[in-house]
């Protein structure tokens, strides 16, 4: 996070926090006047603009007596679940991704010890130059399974989401198709046309989320399954210089140290085994 | 003032916060506007944060739009960008 943010924070927030003053100064005024004033509303910034993207425009009018607003109501709902079924799909995905991204954290772990018991044997064998090659390789696991774990709670964080995303819209869903049927029943009623409308809107801005959420964690998915099976394919054949490396350089520095420990460590071993015989 | 965070619901707050929103949203607006990674990343996260404190989340059967739409408050300002230059997001 930049260092000057919460200077930024609270220069902005002070300076709106004079404004708030100053308007509710004058509506106090204009009030005693007897004079109204408009309530304050959202602006057109950026907020305002991804807010037009994500609701009807213009206004629907579901509600309206031609042509049949009860299709036009149905032909809604239908379409509300059918989204329904995409985000139970996405679930599916993500935990699908999941379970892959276990796998291959588990073959990662396998790996790790298989360079070990490697690296052990060319120490055997007098080969320091392949034992430390092995140690060199075992360390980028390493690396790696410290990436499994974030991007498997990043998945955890995806699945949670959809879930969410999955109870509110049946729950709207579900509102929506209450109102509707109430409208079915009193078609002239001008206050169920009104709550139609109205809940139309809240409907249509739920599934724009729920489509864009959707979407975002689908490509997500989507880059850790190329990512993983590029990874998984360069390391089963042991092209490492390919792989991309999850370590700074810092980190590959520390690593190269901790590959001559691993090496003294197995030395020892070996040594002691040796002297017990 | 109803506000939602995309992927996440909607939140009732104070009318009076409406100020610190635009505030802030103006400061958003320029720093994507600069290509300012960092700044708009904290900023839009803080203000996630800001609406989740200062909020009260909507029950999930409530069906009312919101005044303002805010990004997911981990958005990059890529992502931010392409939304905006977004078509079709409403389904159907």
């Amino acid at each position: 996070m930049p260092e000057d943010l919460f200077d930024i924070l609270e220069e902005v927030l002070d300076a709106a926090s004079d404004r708030r003053k100053k308007r509710d100064k004058k509506a106090k005024k204009r009030a005693r006047r007897g004079e109204y004033e408009e309530p304050a509303h959202q602006s057109g910034g950026l907020l305002g603009r991804i807010t037009s993207l994500f609701q009807p425009v213009p206004p629907p009018e579901p509600a309206r007596p031609e042509p049949s607003p009860e299709a036009e109501l149905d032909a809604a709902y239908r379409q509300q679940l059918r989204l329904l079924d995409d985000v139970r799909r996405s679930i599916d995905e993500v935990a699908e991704a999941r379970r892959r991204m276990e796998e291959r954290a588990a073959r990662n772990r396998q790996r790790m010890a298989d360079f070990e018991a490697q690296a052990r044997q060319h120490l055997i064998d007098g080969r320091d130059d392949l034992a430390r090659v092995a140690l060199e390789r075992k360390r980028l696991g390493e690396a790696q399974a410290g990436e499994f774990e974030r991007e498997l709670a990043s998945l955890d964080r995806e699945h949670t989401q959809l879930l969410r995303a999955e109870a509110r819209l049946e729950a709207k869903i579900e509102a929506f198709r209450t109102r509707r049927d109430v409208l079915h029943s009193q078609r002239a009623s001008a206050e169920a046309q009104a709550r139609i409308s109205e809940a139309y809107g809240g409907l249509t801005e739920e599934s724009s989320d729920v489509a864009y959420t959707i979407r975002r964690i689908e490509t997500h998915t989507r880059e850790l399954r190329s990512r993983g099976a590029a990874a998984d394919q360069m390391l089963d054949e042991g092209l490492l210089e390919g792989v991309e490396d999850p370590r700074t350089r810092f980190d590959r520095q520390l690593a190269l140290s901790e590959v001559d420990a691993d090496l003294e460590r197995l030395r020892r071993q070996l040594d002691d085994e040796a002297g017990r015989r | 003032m109803i506000v939602r965070i995309i992927g996440e619901g909607q939140y009732r707050l104070d009318d009076a916060l409406i100020e610190d929103l635009n505030a802030l949203d103006e400061r958003l607006q320029e720093y994507l506007e600069a290509g300012d990674e960092a700044h708009f990343s904290a900023l839009l996260h803080q203000m996630a944060q800001h609406v989740r404190h200062r909020g009260t989340p909507l029950a999930d059967d409530e069906l009312v739009q919101s005044d303002a739409i805010l990004p997911p408050g981990d958005a990059t300002l890529d992502e931010v960008l392409a939304l905006l230059g977004d078509e079709g997001l409403i389904p159907g």
